[in-house]
């Protein structure tokens, strides 16, 4: 699903000298797996999402996706990856305001081409596998934390991506809600999706299959477990 | 996004934030409005100057102002010269206090001669004109118009009746034709027609008449004839070689010019105002259109992650702002329409109909809200998502 090889992204901020986030970094996911990324602030993990979610570019190094070379992609066409390929969940949720929750979740759809009955269809049943199915018309500021995240999940599902690339999703919530957010992403890997978690609680990342920790620019000691 | 899905998006985004879009559809709303009153009025307000003019001067005749001006000053004129085939004073008094048993008013009091039917252009409705008589012996008897005779008689009518004006008393003889407001505002529905020798005598104590107006008999020589009289008058004053006229002479053909003139004024400041108006709807829907890409970052960074490419986000931001242009629009040309029919129900004006130029207020209004939106839907276009989602 993903084949990262000797990735390299630094940043240069005025003044100051040069920042190498990541280094020489090599990274796999196969599909179907469920990975967590975890690391300290600054460790670059957001920077390593970003680049794997075709929002930014690397300075050197390889990335396929599903087999295709990311390096060469014009911004439409890494649009339309992001698109077709890629489902976000974000920390802040990053629902519309002032716009229902089959609204926010069709949004995907509406930039790639399809006829209205089907989208508002896909974006409910999208809400009913993250049992939303009693909030269609609700607007965000009618949900709870929970739920908003579950529409934004619902909106990174709607597409059938390959992966869904998660940043830090329960960091604004608390732990209830938190850990039903991760028993839902559970339950989508078990039903097929390839999920890849960021995060920097460990508690959080031991929901994945497999985690790795990234610290100085580069991947470190790997854990695998078998799923239960 | 097919076009259905963009003015879908739109006007969801539009009513999201009902008080901007109401801010930004202002504008164009009035401009509209304004292109629209100009359109259907213009042409009617034109005609109405014209038909006023024609009223005040009709085609062959020569408009007379002067402090000294007599009544024999105006015969003379006619006797002296062939071509003038009639000459006719207005004695304006200004307004004067008209009262009935029941009522009054202030109205305009101006005497009129016998042959002022003809010469002035307008005739009674009910009644009897002045005749020879009522001029040689200085009767006592005036024409009123119909709305002061509806203000002073109210439903019963004024035939007959008798009018103080400034204590005088006048038997009502006749009512005036009406004609409407005149370009100086003045309702002459409202005026009182009295004999001017009854004005002089009466009224006055004075035996000038202020102005008048000759009819020629060829409409094509006013000029030449107007050239004529200046020369007659000048000797009949007794001006001195050098010296200015005391007097002014207006033709038809000059009154003609200057209508033209006005309706082309008329037009030229139509078309300057909703010029101006829609300049500010540009700059003002351009100004929010900015704010509120500031405000919805977060919105273009998302839709930039689920897969809207810069072209998507520029067009979607542009289909904004030409909606709520093409909707102010089209409220801008029922809100026209409106306030066209109101004033042309008071103006009396006739509502014209000018396709062309609804085309026009609708391309302008679409124009509009384009233009406006292009630097907005690019600096949303450039935005970084990552930036935008921070």
């Amino acid at each position: 699903m993903i084949n990262i090889e000797n990735l390299c992204k630094s940043f240069q901020r005025p003044g100051e000298e040069e920042l190498h986030v990541l280094r020489d970094l090599d990274f796999n996911v196969a599909p179907g797996e469920f990975v967590a990324i975890v690391g300290a602030s600054g460790s670059g993990k957001t920077t390593l999402m970003n680049i794997i979610g075709l929002l930014d570019r690397a300075d050197s190094g390889g990335y396929e996706l599903q087999g295709q070379s990311a390096d060469k992609l014009s911004p439409e066409e890494r649009a339309k990856v992001r698109n077709k390929t890629i489902g976000f969940v974000f920390q802040q949720f990053h629902l519309l305001p002032r716009t229902t929750a089959t609204e926010n979740v069709e949004l995907p759809l509406l930039y790639s081409s399809r006829d209205d009955a089907d989208i508002s269809k896909k974006a409910r049943e999208a809400l009913c596998r993250v049992g939303l199915e009693e909030r269609l018309t609700h607007y965000p500021s009618e949900l709870s934390g929970g739920q908003q995240q579950r529409v934004a999940i619902a909106r990174a599902l709607v597409n059938d991506p390959g992966i869904i690339l998660a940043d830090e999703p329960t960091g604004n919530l608390d732990k209830e809600s938190g850990a039903q957010i991760m028993n839902l992403f559970g339950d989508l890997n078990r039903n097929g999706s390839t999920i890849l978690l960021i995060t920097h609680d460990e508690q959080v990342a031991s929901a994945a299959s497999r985690v790795v920790r990234i610290a100085d620019g580069q991947l470190e000691d790997t854990i695998t477990r078998v799923a239960s | 996004m097919n076009w259905k899905l963009l003015v879908k998006t739109s006007l969801r985004n539009l009513s999201r934030f009902k008080l901007r879009s109401f801010f930004m559809s202002i504008g164009i709303v009035l401009g509209v409005a304004t292109l629209i009153v100009g359109n259907t009025l213009g042409g009617g307000a034109a005609q109405k100057i014209s038909d006023q003019i024609d009223q005040m001067f009709g085609p062959g005749t020569i408009f007379i102002a002067s402090a000294e001006l007599k009544q024999a000053d105006l015969q003379a004129v006619a006797d002296e010269l062939d071509q003038v085939i009639a000459a006719s004073p207005r004695m304006m008094m200004g307004e004067l206090e008209i009262s009935s048993a029941d009522a009054s008013a202030q109205s305009g009091v101006a005497g009129y001669s016998d042959n002022a039917e003809y010469v002035w252009n307008r005739s009674v409705t009910s009644g009897r004109f002045f005749d020879q008589r009522d001029i040689d012996r200085a009767s006592r008897v005036a024409l009123i118009g119909d709305k002061l005779e509806l203000e002073l008689f109210g439903v019963d009518g004024a035939m007959g009746e008798e009018i103080m004006i400034a204590s005088v008393p006048f038997e009502v003889v006749g009512i005036l034709e009406p004609i409407g407001i005149d370009p100086h505002g003045e309702d002459r529905d409202m005026e009182v027609y009295v004999p001017y020798t009854t004005a002089q005598r009466r009224l006055a104590n004075t035996d000038l008449v202020g102005m008048g107006k000759f009819v020629v008999s060829n409409a094509d020589l006013v000029e030449e004839d107007s050239d004529e009289i200046a020369v007659l008058l000048r000797e009949r004053f007794q001006i001195a070689e050098g010296e200015r006229d005391t007097f002014q002479l207006y033709t038809s053909k000059f009154a003609d010019v200057a209508a033209a003139k006005a309706k082309r004024m008329l037009n030229v400041y139509i078309l300057l105002a909703a010029i101006v108006v829609l300049l500010v709807a540009a700059v003002v829907i351009a100004s929010i259109m900015l704010v509120v890409v500031r405000e919805r970052i977060a919105e273009v960074g998302l839709r930039k992650a689920v897969g809207a490419t810069s072209k998507s986000i520029a067009t979607q931001f542009l289909w904004e702002a030409a909606t709520v242009s093409v909707i102010s629009g089209l409220l801008g040309i029922v809100v026209g329409f409106a306030v066209s029919a109101v004033i042309a129900n008071i103006y009396d004006v006739t509502m014209q109909l000018n396709p062309l130029g609804l085309l026009i207020a609708i391309a302008a209004a679409t124009l509009v809200g384009i233009v406006s939106g292009i630097i907005p839907a690019r600096r949303a276009a450039r935005l970084d998502p990552i930036e935008a989602l921070r």
